[in-house]
């Protein structure tokens, strides 16, 4: 298990120096955690990770988790805290008492409600409900105790969410039942191994229908094999659903959606041409003599790398390559080799030259506008490995094994790019990131910027969130890190209870031009302000990095003011908080015509405060015209309703690149 | 070696079931549910660990 991770090199000695007082103890220990660690060796580095002091540093985010459980799963703490540092989350877990998951939940006095967690987990055993369905049962009676279990869990779902506003996530059925019939069993309704694979069944018809999370261990019990996952002399012994040895995996599972909910999961597939996209070497071997395509074990599985990476950009995932090769003999097999799947317009950045891959790397990342953590770095030469390793460690280096057939499953394996929703955006990516180069070819024969934009011939539809929204609205502000004054990661929970809240004024923008429908790239909440009722303030505003610099700014905040006005609203306040990344709208309210209060006492270093007296406003002039939403309402109308299930927007993934 | 589970301060199950873990997995080796319950002391783990890795260096042809 985690045969992507290289392992430690001296563990031991890495620890140490980790333990000496220091200002960057968490990065050492953040680094070491990027190793294949024991469960041992995780469990010592948690200690040293408690003995730390913990002040969320730079680059460090916290959150707050509790597990509400109906086994036992302190064993499984160290390793969740030790996977969330692996990816810069500080996990404050906290474990409910053992088989009390419905009294902390409903019980406003328990310490749960102390907590105020931000994710809650449902770790339960499917015991209770196999327990109590006899095996006579006939298909309905199976089905009708299962739909019982199914109703309390989305009971217990919308409890922790009305309660909290905290992410839900449910963990999976482990199908821990001993064959009664043997294969028979998947025939009778009433047997344990089936009423367990029909509850996990329909645990996930809900969690879709609620918008609710799922930790499908048990997709990962299928994978690694049950006894990995699940030993019985813990479970007898202690209660332990989770065998001990399958904690680090669990951590890393779980540590995952967190970080996918939370905006970290990785965006950019980059790979390597010679010995990773097929077998050979191009410049020595030439078209003829690689190795790719049916026919061989060898040629196919170059192939199901590029198969999987096509796939991983159909659901959103950019793909570039960075390789050590002339560009142009390079660039000649994706558009001659009769075998590529991979064609030149799937790649959204296409670097081949002889420099050093670590600065390719960065130019990669600056060509595409994101950030250089959201890489992923695949090559079958373990020295650009450790190069990239060394010099740029927030990329993600698998280490591939040494069979090419095992590069795609390493690659799954690993989980990079999990995913919290997939939206028509996700599914579209691909096609606009090509957009994207036909729209730079045309800026480069313009003649000014002026002349570009204008014969871009871009519309924008505009309008409140509606149901259909929300899940890409969400996406935007967990994913968008440049075009973000305030960096406010509102959960999908939070966004539909702004747009349901009538004083609040939500607004979404969609851009259209002559190359593409760029889709849903801008949203903004403003929030009433409980003094003053004719004040408002931008809690939040995103945009996409792909229509940067197009006017859309402009456009959006005349729409915001006329909206506002037309609420009664006459001054609206703005914060512009200083993140590593979002220096892009420092000066984004300047611009707009705001004013900076100079007395502003903001709670954070380095923060501005900007005022804006809606009647001085003069709307700005863009070369974006606006077409009515009309027509789409007559479809989407629905208005958001707080109470109402998640949105029925497919969502499925997500990977999108607010950035 | 004469330790006790009862000696030891804050110990409870979960303590000892993951002490028998960390035994485990660091000695690559399993106990039965029986064993684990009948050890009496630190000595008679020791023990315990000693015999099942000499048999398995026996059955290695391991010296």
């Amino acid at each position: 298990m985690m045969d992507w991770l290289p392992p430690p090199e001296n563990f031991r000695a890495c620890l140490g120096l980790a333990l000496e007082p220091s200002p960057d103890r968490l990065e050492k220990l953040a680094a070491l955690a990027q190793h294949r660690l024991g469960l041992l060796e995780i469990i010592q580095l948690d200690r040293a990770l408690g003995s730390a002091c913990l002040e969320p540093s730079q680059g460090f985010s916290s959150v707050r988790l509790a597990i509400l459980t109906s086994a036992t799963v302190d064993h499984l703490v160290p390793s969740i805290r030790v996977c969330g540092l692996r990816r810069r989350l500080l996990i404050d877990v906290y474990v409910g008492p053992y088989g009390q998951y419905r009294q902390q939940l409903l019980d406003a006095e328990s310490p749960l409600h102390r907590l105020r967690p931000q994710i809650v987990l449902l770790s339960l055993t499917p015991r209770e409900v196999t327990a109590a369905v006899p095996l006579t049962a006939t298909a309905t009676e199976a089905d009708a105790a299962i739909g019982r279990s199914i109703d309390e869990l989305r009971m217990l779902w919308r409890k922790a969410r009305e309660t909290f506003h905290a992410t839900v996530i449910q963990q999976t059925f482990l199908n821990t039942a001993d064959p009664l019939f043997g294969s028979y069993d998947r025939l009778v309704a009433g047997a344990p191994a089936q009423l367990i694979s029909q509850l996990n069944e329909r645990l996930s018809q809900a969690a879709a229908e609620d918008g609710v999370l799922v930790l499908d261990i048990a997709r990962a019990s299928e994978r690694d094999g049950l006894d990995m996952w699940f030993d019985v002399t813990r479970w007898l012994q202690a209660k332990m659903e989770v065998a001990p040895q399958a904690a680090p995996a669990y951590g890393d599972l779980l540590a995952r959606v967190i970080a996918a909910q939370r905006g970290l999961s990785k965006k950019c597939l980059v790979l390597d041409l010679d010995n990773t996209l097929w077998g050979g070497v191009i410049g020595d071997d030439g078209p003829e003599g690689i190795i790719l395509g049916e026919g061989t074990g060898t040629g196919e599985a170059h192939l199901a790398l590029q198969r999987y990476a096509k796939q991983l950009r159909e659901r959103g995932v950019i793909l570039a390559i960075c390789s050590k090769n002339d560009p142009a003999v390079a660039e000649a097999v994706f558009r001659d080799h009769p075998e590529m799947l991979l064609r030149r317009t799937d790649i959204a950045a296409f670097v081949a030259n002889w420099e050093d891959k670590a600065a390719n790397l960065r130019r990669i990342a600056e060509q595409l506008n994101i950030g250089i953590e959201s890489l992923v770095f695949v090559d079958d030469n373990p020295a650009e490995r450790a190069r990239i390793r060394q010099s740029l460690p927030m990329v993600a280096v698998p280490e591939l094994p040494a069979d090419a057939a095992q590069y795609a499953r390493c690659l799954a394996d690993a989980g990079y790019f999990e995913s919290v929703a997939f939206t028509t955006e996700d599914a579209r990516r691909g096609e606009q990131y090509s957009a994207n180069a036909s729209r730079e070819s045309f800026l480069e024969s313009s003649q000014s910027m002026d002349d570009f934009l204008r014969l871009l011939e871009m519309s924008m539809t505009f309008g409140p969130f509606r149901t259909v929204d929300l899940a890409r609205v969400a996406q935007l502000i967990g994913k968008t890190n440049q075009f973000n004054p305030t960096t406010r990661r509102h959960s999908l929970e939070d966004v539909t209870r702004f747009a349901a809240t009538d004083r609040c004024l939500t607004l979404q923008f969609r851009l259209v031009d002559r190359f593409g429908d760029n889709g849903l790239v801008s949203a903004m909440i403003l929030l009433p302000d409980p003094q003053s009722p004719d004040l408002m303030e931008i809690d939040t505003w995103v945009m996409s990095c792909r229509v940067f610099g197009r006017q859309l700014e402009q456009e959006a905040m005349n729409i915001a003011v006329e909206t506002a006005r037309r609420m009664g609203i006459r001054m609206f306040r703005a914060d512009y908080i200083p993140t590593s990344k979002n220096g892009v709208v420092r000066e984004l309210y300047s611009a707009l015509g705001f004013t900076l209060a100079q007395d502003a006492a903001t709670p954070h270093d380095g923060a501005t405060r900007w005022f804006l007296r809606l009647s001085d406003y003069v709307p700005q002039a863009t070369h974006i015209s606006r077409r009515s939403e009309q027509h789409d309402r007559s479809r989407y109308s629905e208005p958001v309703d707080a109470d109402s299930p998640r949105p029925s927007v497919r969502r499925f993934d997500r990977a999108d690149n607010g950035d | 070696m004469e330790t006790r589970r009862d000696e030891v301060a804050n110990w409870d199950s979960f303590a000892y079931i993951s002490f028998i873990v960390a035994v485990e997995t660091e000695f690559g080796i399993k106990f039965g549910v029986a064993e684990v319950e009948s050890f009496q002391n630190v000595g008679a783990i020791v023990q315990r660990i000693d015999a099942i890795l000499a048999a398995r260096s026996k059955t290695k042809g391991v010296v």
